[in-house]
């Protein structure tokens, strides 16, 4: 395999509340090749975001980045200094936020702030980075981008505001998108348009993409591998095509059976009983262990680490221990 | 057929603007002429986007909000212009849970407080049975033993309890219909299937029926049993679920179909771009003829001019649209198969 753009190994962020001790991120690791897609897919305190934000180095105290690297086009970037991780922010790596509004300054024209965007990162005078402004528009597709410059954030709809961000993002034409939960605020069509914009952009600009999402139908869809978190760990990656039609880990295949899709009537709701752990309490062995139908003795205190099969995928599960698949049927 | 709860062309305006006595600047047509029946232990599907109306029309069919027009009916009787006691009754047949568990439960009473006050205002069991029964009633939504909940307050309980906390709430009062606002919305994929198989459980157990307002054709497909997709407060199609999937027969539901997430990697990537393009008009100013016109993308001269009149099709399947006939020829619509 080609040099990665991203490698990510053992990562651990955790937030030190007065209740305890967050292990949001557990030593997490990961690679995206230039170009890739790949989803990193969990429930709400899975880690998966604190995860996204501990690859830009955004977590700021009581959360603490404790220990890994983060190696992006050959640099690590858990050793630079703030300054020139402030270059590599918006630059190289492009961040893309569930709530548009929250990112854009509501008393400044979006133009404007596109263009700001632009002088951040080269030096340029304000005429010609309100040109490379407009251009950026165009490439998101937002219709008559003259007259949507001069607009203020809120004389646009949700849907024009997040392009109006991946139109900032994608002025410092970034190797790696990192989207967050880039559609959730967003009506279905508009989510299927943002969702297909991110993926031409993908192809236009060569840019790798890092989707996190609850949504495993969005996954099938824009993403080439995946990682599945739940309690701060990887618990299983593979390429989409592993994880949907053939997941080993207990939890992947549970998530597999509660998700409801439009392409097919489910008469019984398969759910997965118990509630998402507590990231400050986890439970010892294998985290899924008091919610997994196939849990083994050893699975209470024994933490199981990820073992990789033949094909490629990789499993934290005892039952996927020795690579060979016995239980897919 | 015998409705249980009949929805009659029903408006609802608000008017827009205009200051404290100045003349209002528009009216949004939130609501625009919309008709529904649900049947016995029936579960309907309301399904659009954000200001097509659904939230505006179950707040109307709760009492909660005035119409401008039309009526509600229960049992083939009007519930408008209800005297204060007939009102009560009707309150507590139709019920209503919403999308946000951790904003519709006060933080401050205990669940009991907050099971006993509906058990206590329509006097369904006396005064010293009320604990008893409100155990009873988070045993029947899977919070066994009941007893030890009671006394605790919602931030103690997760979102999926705290959901099965509100749907206690609502049954405590025995309704016949339940009026879900995005209930699942907010939850979970794992915490989402424990609550739609309570809802299904307890439609089987006390013979309800449900009104399921949702975005989420996934769901929908599993759930309900009939559809009814809104645009722009009018309802564009309906029908049953499995006829609406097989062929669409609206521009609209075929785009909130093809625009639907499809949780299976071969099929979702053969499927077609997103047809449509830009955003949901301002209901403040509908757009004439059709109102799915501007964003249609198989509209015609037609379309910008006439209101669509209704097509039946089999099997009670209705939509509002010039070319419904046409819908096997749209090139989207069908979970990508067509492109397979």
């Amino acid at each position: 395999m080609a040099e990665p753009l991203l490698s990510v190994e053992n990562l651990v962020t955790h937030i030190f509340t007065d209740h305890g001790v967050v292990k949001a991120v557990d030593g997490v690791s990961l690679t995206i090749a230039p170009g890739e897609a790949v989803a990193l897919v969990g429930e709400s305190g899975s880690g998966k975001s604190m995860t996204a934000q501990s690859l830009m180095r955004l977590p700021r105290p009581p959360a603490r980045i404790l220990s890994g690297s983060v190696r992006f086009e050959g640099r690590d970037l858990l050793t630079l200094s703030e300054r020139e991780m402030r270059a590599i922010r918006g630059g190289r790596m492009g961040m893309i936020f569930q709530d548009p509004s929250t990112y854009l300054n509501p008393l400044m024209r979006v133009g404007d702030q596109i263009a700001e965007a632009v002088m951040l990162h080269r030096k340029m005078r304000r005429a010609a980075a309100r040109a490379e402004a407009l251009e950026a528009m165009r490439l998101v597709r937002i219709p008559a981008p003259e007259t949507v410059m001069d607009y203020y954030p809120h004389q646009l709809s949700g849907g024009m505001r997040q392009r109006i961000l991946i139109a900032m993002v994608v002025t410092s034409r970034p190797s790696l998108m990192i989207a967050d939960e880039p559609t959730t605020a967003l009506d279905v069509t508009v989510q299927a348009q943002i969702m297909r914009l991110l993926a031409g952009l993908r192809t236009e600009l060569g840019s790798a993409l890092l989707l996190i999402t609850h949504d495993l139908g969005l996954v099938a869809e824009f993403c080439d591998r995946v990682y599945v978190m739940y309690g701060g760990r990887i618990v299983e990656t593979g390429t989409a095509e592993d994880i949907f039609y053939a997941p080993r880990h207990p939890y992947t295949r549970a998530l597999m059976r509660s998700t409801l899709g439009p392409e097919r009537r489910v008469e019984r709701f398969e759910a997965i009983e118990g509630n998402p752990p507590n990231l400050a309490r986890l439970p010892p062995g294998c985290s899924f262990n008091p919610r997994c139908p196939e849990r083994l003795a050893r699975c209470a205190h024994d933490a199981p680490p990820l073992f990789a099969s033949a094909s490629g995928v990789a499993s934290r599960c005892w039952l996927a221990e020795g690579g060979s698949d016995e239980r897919a049927a | 057929m015998s409705a249980l709860l009949e929805v009659r062309d029903l408006k609802v305006h608000f008017p827009v603007g205009g200051g404290l006595f100045g003349k209002p600047a528009g009216v949004v047509h939130a609501v625009d002429g919309v008709s529904l029946t649900l049947a016995r232990n029936e579960i309907l599907a309301v399904v659009g986007e954000s200001g097509c109306g659904k939230s505006t029309l179950a707040r109307a069919v709760l009492g909660l909000t005035a119409p401008t027009a039309g009526d509600v009916l229960l049992d083939g009787e009007s519930v408008l212009g209800l005297s204060d006691v007939a009102l009560r009754r009707y309150r507590r047949a139709v019920q209503m849970v919403f999308q946000d568990p951790f904003e519709s439960l006060n933080p401050r009473k205990t669940v009991f407080a907050t099971l006993a006050q509906p058990l206590r205002i329509h006097g369904i069991v006396p005064m010293a049975d009320l604990r008893t029964e409100a155990a009873r009633l988070l045993e029947a939504v899977g919070l066994a033993p009941g007893a030890p909940y009671l006394d605790r307050y919602p931030h103690q309980f997760s979102g999926g309890q705290r959901q099965r906390i509100c749907i206690a709430r609502s049954i405590a009062v025995r309704p016949r219909v339940i009026v879900a606002d995005e209930a699942v919305s907010a939850l979970d994929i794992s915490i989402r299937a424990q609550i739609l198989a309570l809802m299904k459980t307890l439609q089987g157990e006390m013979g309800l029926s449900y009104v399921f307002i949702t975005h989420d054709l996934g769901v929908v497909r599993s759930l309900c049993d009939r559809v009814c997709v809104m645009y722009l407060g009018q309802i564009v199609e309906e029908g049953p679920t499995e006829r609406i999937f097989a062929q669409p027969r609206h521009p609209y539901t075929a785009a909130l179909v093809e625009a639907c997430p499809l949780p299976d990697p071969r099929r979702a990537r053969a499927k077609a771009a997103p047809p449509l393009s830009g955003d949901i008009p301002s209901p403040l100013k509908p757009p004439p003829g059709c109102r799915f016109h501007t964003r249609c993308p198989v509209a015609r001269p037609v379309c910008a001019t006439e209101p669509p009149p209704e097509r039946r099709f089999a099997g009670g399947q209705v939509a509002r649209c010039h070319f419904a006939e046409e819908a096997a020829t749209w090139p989207f619509g069908r979970l990508g198969a067509a492109a397979a």
